[in-house]
C-alpha cells in the first residue's frame, strides 16, 4: 500500500506537469546524494541516472545494449566515416511543450567544449572538430575565445539536423551521442539560474521520459511521468529517489515498506539469502565493470612476464568471488565483460597452482627467494578491504610462497600515487566502469600507448595499437568487432595483471515492481538504462 | 568589567583564527591529491580551465614567479611588487576571509559557496545538538548526584551501568539499533520523511538522544565524583548543622561547587555537540553540516575543508569564553 501513498507536503512545482495524486509510485534507494546534476559538469553515475531520467540524447541504448534511435530517428556518416548527420524526429518537445529543435542539442555541444563550463567528461566529446581546441582557449582573451567557438565541428542548418564533423573516423559516434554531455538543458534557463541552475526543477526542464519536479538536499528528488514524450507517457506516473548512506537502514526502510528498490551491502548478502522472504526478491545480474590487480609494469619483479604469469596462475578468482566477497561478484578472466562486443571467453592463466609454481621458476628470478620486495597497496576508505587483501596475500604465500607487505592508503592520495609510473604501486585494485558499451571504450581509451591509464603503469604493445586504431575507424560493424577480439587476445596474452572479477548488480526489488529489462551498464537502480518507459508497480 | 574581559576575549579570537588557518591551510595542502583528482582522470585541457577557475594555478604559500615577472618587466613600484607577491592561494583566502567570504566548494563545481552551504546545513545540525546538550545535561548531572548521594547503594550501580554503556558502546551501534527499534515496536518509518527535519520535530529526538549518550556519561560519572569530592567538605557539615533543609544543603552548597568541572568540560562539549557528527547524521538522514567535515577530506575540497574547521575552531574558543564567564556565577572566589 505505502508505494502508493504521496509523500505528505510533496507539492510538483514545475507548471506543465502536475503529479496526479495516488498514482503508481516507484520509490528507489540510492546511498550517494549527488555533488552536481547539470549535464554538461557531472560525472558520477549518481549524478547521471537523474539526468538520465530528466533528459534524452539524441540516440538511447536499448537492452541489448545496442545504440537505437531516441531524439534523432536516424543518423548517417559520409563515406569516409568523418561527418555524421543526426536527423530529429518531427514534432519533438520539452516537457513543459516548448519545441526542442537541433540547435538545441547543439548547444549542448558547445556547452560541454566551452572552457567556462570546463565539465570533467568533455574530453569525451574531443573527437569533434575544434572541441578540444576551444577547451584549451583561455576564456579571458574573449578574441580567441570567440574564433574557437565559431570553429567548433557541430552544426544545426535546420530545427531537424544535426551535423558533427569529426576528427578522424569513428563509427561509435552515434554511441556517444546518448551520453549525459549530450542531453539538451535549456540555454536561456541556465543563464536564469546562474551557476546555480541545476538544483532548481523548474529551470531543469527536459526532454526524457521524467521530469523532475522536486528536489530536497540529501533528502529526495521526485520526478513525473513526462506526457511529451515522444514515445508516449511511461507506466509510472512517478519516481521518487530517496537518499539514505546507511545500509542497514535502508534495508530496516525496505522491510518497513518504505522503499521499493534497494541495492545492499555485501556484508548484508548471507542474511539476506537465508531469509525466506528477501531471497525471493533479490535480483543479481553482472554489471560493465572489470576489475583487475593491476601491476607495474616499470617496476621489478612485474617487468618479467613470467613473474606476471605465475601471479594470474596464482588468483582463485571463484573462492575470491564467493566467499571473500560474499558472491557480489563473478570471476572474470579477460578484460570485456560479459554482454559487451569484444568479450572472448577465454580460459587463459585461470586459477592452477601447479602452473603458478613453474612460471615463477621459469622467470628470470627462478623462483620466490630471489624476488625483491613486492607490496600490495590498496584503498583503505573502504573498511571491508583490509580482509580481502589479507586473503589474496594469504593465497600468494601459500601457493607461490612470496612474502607481500600491505600498504594501506586514503582514496584520493592512492588516485594522486597513481598519476605517474614512477610512485604507481608495484600492486594495486584497478578496473573500469565503462562509459558506454563499445569496445572501442575499453580498449582503446585504456590500453593504448598514448592513453593515461596506459602510460601510467606503463603497458605499450604496438601490435595491439595498430589494430585498435584500425578498428577505431573500420565502418563495417563485422569486421570492427573482430579486429577488437583480436587486440583484446593480445592484451590478455600480455598478462597486464590478473584480471579478477566483474562486480554483480545486485537489488532487492519488491514483488510488485514489473517490466524492467536489466542491462550491463545499469549502476544505480535495476532497468536504469532501457527500462523507464516499461518499469511499472502491479499490486 | 565583565563586558571588558568579553571583548578582550573576542578581540584574541582574531590571532586564533589566523593561526588555525594558517596550519590547516598548509596541512590539507600537504596531502597528496587534488579536488579534481579522478580514478578515471580529467583531460589536461579541463584541468587547467578548472584550476583556472579557481585560482588553483596560483602558488600556495607567496608568488615568487610573478614579482619576477614583473621585475623583469620593468615594474619598480614597491606597492604592485607586494601584491604580486601576495597574489597566492593563501594570501587570496586570507583577503576573502576579512571580506566574510569562505570560497566556492570544489565539490559542487564551485556553484556554491562554502558559507551559504553551511548557512543552510547548521540549523538541522544545531537543532539535533541542541536535544543532545539538554539531554546529556538533564539526565547525566541528577544521575551523577543520586549516585553520589546514595553511594554504594543499587541507584549508584544503575547509573555506573548506564554511564559504562553509554561511553562505551559506539554511537554507529546504538543508532541503528535504536531505529529498528522504533521500526519494528512502534512502526516509525525509518527514514524520516524530508519535510520533518524543517523546524522542529520528533525527528530530531533520536538523533539528538543517541548523540548526547556519550557526553550524558562523562557527565554522570564527573558529576559523581566531584560531589564525592565536596560531600564530606566543612562547610556541607555547616549548612546541615545549622538546620536547612537536606534539598537546600544539596543544590546550594554541594551541587554549586560540583558543577564548576561540569561546566567545565560542558563548554567544548557542547560545541562539539552543536557542530555534529558525521556518523549521527549519516544514520539517522539529518541534512546537516556533520557529513560535511569528513566528505570534504576525502574530496580535497579546500575551501570546505577550511570553512568547517573554521567554525569548530569559533565554537570552541566561543566556548571556552562562555565557561570562564560562568565560573565567576558560580565561585565568586574566581575573577574574571
Amino acid at each position: 500500500m505505502a508505494a502508493q501513498t504521496p509523500a505528505p507536503g510533496a507539492t510538483p512545482t514545475s507548471a506543465a506537469v502536475t503529479t496526479p495524486t495516488g498514482e503508481k509510485i516507484l520509490r528507489i534507494h540510492e546511498y550517494t546524494y549527488p555533488d552536481v546534476f547539470d549535464p554538461q559538469k557531472s560525472s558520477f553515475s549518481n549524478e547521471i541516472a537523474l539526468l538520465h531520467m530528466n533528459y534524452e540524447g539524441l540516440t538511447r541504448l536499448d537492452q541489448n545494449l545496442n545504440t537505437v534511435p531516441a531524439a534523432a530517428e536516424s543518423w548517417e556518416f559520409n563515406q569516409d566515416g568523418t561527418v555524421v548527420t543526426f536527423h530529429l524526429r518531427s514534432g519533438l518537445k520539452y516537457s513543459d511543450g516548448t519545441p526542442l529543435t537541433a540547435e538545441r542539442f547543439r548547444c549542448a555541444v558547445e556547452r560541454t567544449c566551452d572552457p567556462k563550463t570546463a565539465g570533467e567528461y568533455q574530453s569525451i566529446l574531443f573527437d569533434i572538430v575544434g572541441c578540444q581546441e576551444f577547451a584549451e582557449t583561455s576564456p579571458n582573451d574573449q578574441a580567441k575565445y570567440e574564433e574557437a567557438r565559431q570553429k567548433l565541428g557541430v552544426e544545426a542548418p535546420d530545427d531537424r539536423t544535426l551535423i558533427v564533423r569529426l576528427t578522424h573516423p569513428a563509427p561509435y559516434f552515434p554511441t556517444i551521442a546518448s551520453l549525459w554531455v549530450f542531453y539538451p538543458a535549456r540555454k536561456e534557463l541556465i543563464e536564469q539560474g546562474g551557476e546555480n541552475w541545476w538544483k532548481d526543477p523548474k529551470l531543469q526542464v527536459g526532454n526524457g521520459p521524467f521530469q523532475m519536479v522536486e528536489v530536497v538536499e540529501d533528502q529526495r528528488i521526485r520526478f513525473v511521468a513526462n506526457p511529451n514524450y515522444w514515445e508516449g507517457k511511461p507506466k509510472l506516473d512517478a519516481v521518487e529517489i530517496i537518499y539514505q548512506k546507511e545500509s542497514s537502514v535502508a534495508l530496516e526502510a525496505y522491510k518497513a515498506g518504505q522503499i521499493d528498490m534497494f541495492s545492499p551491502d555485501p556484508s548484508q548478502l548471507p542474511a539476506i539469502k537465508s531469509d525466506p522472504e528477501l531471497s525471493k526478491q533479490l535480483v543479481t545480474y553482472p554489471a560493465a565493470t572489470t576489475i583487475m590487480l593491476s601491476f607495474n609494469l616499470t617496476k621489478e619483479p612485474f617487468t618479467d612476464k613470467k613473474v606476471r604469469e605465475a601471479f594470474a596462475y596464482a588468483f582463485d578468482r571463484k573462492t575470491y568471488c564467493e566467499q571473500i566477497r560474499n558472491g557480489d561478484c563473478t570471476p572474470t578472466l579477460e578484460w570485456i565483460p560479459p554482454g559487451i562486443p569484444g568479450h572472448i571467453g577465454t580460459d587463459k592463466y585461470a586459477f592452477d597452482p601447479q602452473k603458478a609454481k613453474q612460471a615463477l621458476t621459469e622467470s628470470s628470478y627462478g623462483g620466490p627467494e630471489k624476488l625483491p620486495e613486492i607490496k600490495l597497496t590498496y584503498n583503505s576508505d573502504d573498511p571491508a578491504a583490509r580482509p580481502r587483501v589479507e586473503w589474496i596475500a594469504g593465497q600468494y604465500r601459500d601457493i607461490l610462497g612470496v612474502t607481500i607487505t600491505l600498504e594501506p592508503v586514503d582514496g584520493k592520495t592512492l588516485v594522486a600515487m597513481r598519476k605517474d609510473p614512477k610512485t604507481y604501486p608495484q600492486m594495486v585494485f584497478s578496473g573500469w566502469i565503462q562509459d558506454y558499451p563499445d569496445p572501442q571504450n575499453w580498449l582503446s581509451v585504456y590500453w593504448k600507448c598514448d592513453a593515461t591509464f596506459a602510460q601510467r603503469f606503463g603497458y605499450c604493445n604496438k601490435q595491439f595499437d595498430d589494430i585498435v586504431t584500425k578498428a577505431d575507424q573500420e565502418l563495417d560493424v563485422k569486421k570492427r568487432i573482430e579486429l577488437y577480439k583480436q587486440a583484446h587476445q593480445i592484451l590478455i596474452d600480455d598478462a597486464p595483471g590478473p584480471f579478477l572479477y566483474n562486480p554483480l548488480n545486485i537489488w532487492l526489488v519488491k514483488p510488485y515492481v514489473k517490466g524492467y529489462s536489466p542491462t550491463p551498464s545499469d549502476d544505480a537502480f535495476l532497468g536504469e538504462f532501457a527500462s523507464l518507459m516499461t518499469l511499472d508497480i502491479q499490486r | 568589567m565583565l563586558l571588558a574581559f568579553i571583548l578582550r576575549r573576542i578581540f584574541w579570537l582574531i590571532p586564533v583564527v589566523v593561526a588555525v588557518t594558517t596550519i590547516t591551510f598548509f596541512l590539507m595542502h600537504r596531502a597528496p591529491g587534488g579536488p579534481w583528482d579522478r580514478e578515471k582522470p580529467v583531460a589536461a585541457a579541463t584541468l587547467k580551465a578548472l584550476d583556472q577557475k579557481f585560482g588553483l594555478d596560483k602558488p600556495v604559500w607567496v608568488n615568487i614567479e610573478e614579482v619576477r615577472a614583473r621585475w623583469q618587466a620593468g615594474q619598480r613600484n614597491p606597492i604592485r611588487l607586494l601584491g604580486a607577491f601576495l597574489d597566492s592561494q593563501y594570501f587570496r583566502y586570507l583577503w576573502g576571509l576579512v571580506r566574510l567570504d569562505l570560497g566556492p566548494s570544489y565539490r559542487s563545481k564551485g556553484t556554491e559557496s562554502v558559507q551559504s552551504i553551511l548557512w543552510r546545513k547548521f540549523p538541522p545540525t544545531a537543532k539535533v545538538g541542541v536535544v543532545a546538550t539538554v539531554f546529556a545535561v538533564m539526565v547525566g548531572v541528577p544521575l551523577g548526584v543520586l549516585g553520589a548521594l546514595k553511594q554504594n547503594s543499587w541507584i549508584d550501580y544503575v547509573s555506573l551501568t548506564v554511564a559504562t554503556l553509554g561511553v562505551s558502546v559506539p554511537s554507529f551501534i546504538i543508532g541503528v539499533l535504536v531505529i529498528i527499534f522504533l521500526s519494528q515496536v512502534f512502526g516509525v518509518k525509518p527514514i524520516r520523511q524530508p519535510e520533518e527535519w524543517r523546524g522542529f520535530s520528533t525527528a530530531y529526538l533520536a538523533p539528538g538522544i543517541v548523540l548526547g549518550l556519550g557526553t550524558m556519561s562523562y557527565l554522570t560519572r564527573l558529576t559523581r565524583s566531584s560531589m564525592l569530592e565536596v560531600i564530606r567538605q566543612d562547610y556541607v557539615r555547616t549548612a546541615r548543622a545549622k538546620g536547612l533543609s537536606e534539598f537546600q544543603v544539596v543544590t546550594r552548597h554541594m551541587l554549586r561547587n560540583a558543577l564548576i568541572a561540569v561546566i567545565t568540560v560542558l563548554g567544548p562539549a557542547v560545541a562539539a555537540l552543536v557542530t555534529g557528527s558525521f556518523i549521527i547524521e549519516t544514520i539517522f538522514n539529518v541534512p546537516g553540516m556533520g557529513r560535511e567535515y569528513v566528505v570534504a577530506i576525502a574530496a580535497r575540497d579546500y575551501s570546505m575543508i577550511m570553512g568547517t574547521t573554521l567554525m569548530y575552531a569559533l565554537f570552541v574558543a566561543l566556548a571556552n569564553l562562555w565557561v570562564d564567564v560562568m565560573y565567576g556565577f558560580l565561585d565568586p572566589r574566581i575573577r574574571v
